[in-house]
């Protein structure tokens, strides 16, 4: 099963066929969970309009996450089947769990300062996400800085796994510590606590994000597969050269 | 004695401004990312077909 979600082939069917309905389902979901947000969502009745950040920010946060999961399964997989793809996917979906982590980062300091009275707090749930950035800036510095791709994807990929070991004190720091930052109100036992008014574009924010993600992801791999490609088109043509030249 | 409610009036006019920079910097992070990939990978499809052209 690995094997065949790990084929080239199997990345270009993908591509061919989800890339178009997948940018456009974003689309949609996007543009119903901000309909939702700034125009059906109740205000609370503490953080008045602020909490309509809660429909970037949350979405963004769970993003962050789920992409760096999915590199480390990535890296998990490169190292079980030996397939160079999976280091691939793990490279290109890098930028854009970063970007999520950054606008769920920014956004939280936004949303702080009119609610905390502060832009940053040392909290456990801020700290870990500012470790889960310096992770994703380390892997994409770390796995340029070598010439030879396979071995640079390959130490990276110890990287990403040691990360890991990141996602679950993001998740938990809320209860193993006292923090500023609120206790999770939607994943939690006995089921979501927010109104379903805001349950409703927080989820099609989440799904827009997800497919958004993903769509970029596809491209990406094409950009990654390309580069390959041309680096080795670009070698057979000075092997050509230097064969007609000697 | 009626209390102060000047301040809380201030920060809620404000209220809008911080939701406005939240998704405004979002919506630029996003588009600087996917015409970052967009570019790059027209830059290499460019290359790539004139270096098979060659």
């Amino acid at each position: 099963m690995a094997h065949q979600l790990l084929r080239v082939s199997f990345y270009h069917w993908l591509r061919r066929w989800t890339l178009l309905s997948a940018s456009l389902c974003a689309a949609l979901c996007l543009g119903l969970a901000f309909y939702l947000a700034f125009f059906n969502s109740p205000l609370d009745y503490q953080q008045k309009e602020t909490v309509r950040i809660m429909y970037v920010h949350v979405p963004a946060a769970w993003l962050a996450m789920i992409i760096y999961g999915f590199m480390g399964l990535c890296a998990i997989g490169g190292f079980i089947w030996r397939h160079s793809l999976a280091f691939v996917y793990a490279r290109a979906a890098a930028p854009i769990g970063l970007s999520f982590t950054i606008i769920s980062l920014v956004t939280g300091s936004i949303w702080g300062k009119p609610m905390w009275g502060t832009w940053w707090v040392w909290d456990a749930r801020l700290t870990s996400m500012l470790v889960l950035a310096f992770l994703y800036m380390g892997y994409i510095l770390f796995v340029q800085a070598f010439s030879e791709q396979e071995k640079a994807s390959r130490m990276g990929a110890f990287l990403l796994i040691l990360g890991l070991v990141n996602l679950p004190i993001i998740k938990y720091s809320v209860e193993w510590w006292s923090t500023l930052h609120q206790p999770a109100s939607v994943f939690k036992t006995g089921g979501p606590s927010i109104d379903s008014g805001m349950l409703w574009p927080l989820g099609f924010a989440a799904g827009g994000f997800l497919l958004f993600g993903y769509v970029l992801g596809l491209l990406r791999v094409e950009t990654l597969l390309l580069s390959q490609k041309l680096k080795r088109q670009m070698i057979l043509e000075s092997r050509k050269e230097l064969y007609h030249g000697t | 004695m009626e209390p102060d409610l000047s301040d809380f009036y201030r920060h809620a006019l404000n209220y809008d401004s911080y939701v406005g920079l939240a998704y405004g910097i979002s919506l630029g992070v996003f588009g600087v990312l996917s015409m970052t990939i967009l570019s790059k990978r027209r830059r290499l499809q460019k290359r790539l077909k004139s270096l098979e052209a060659q």
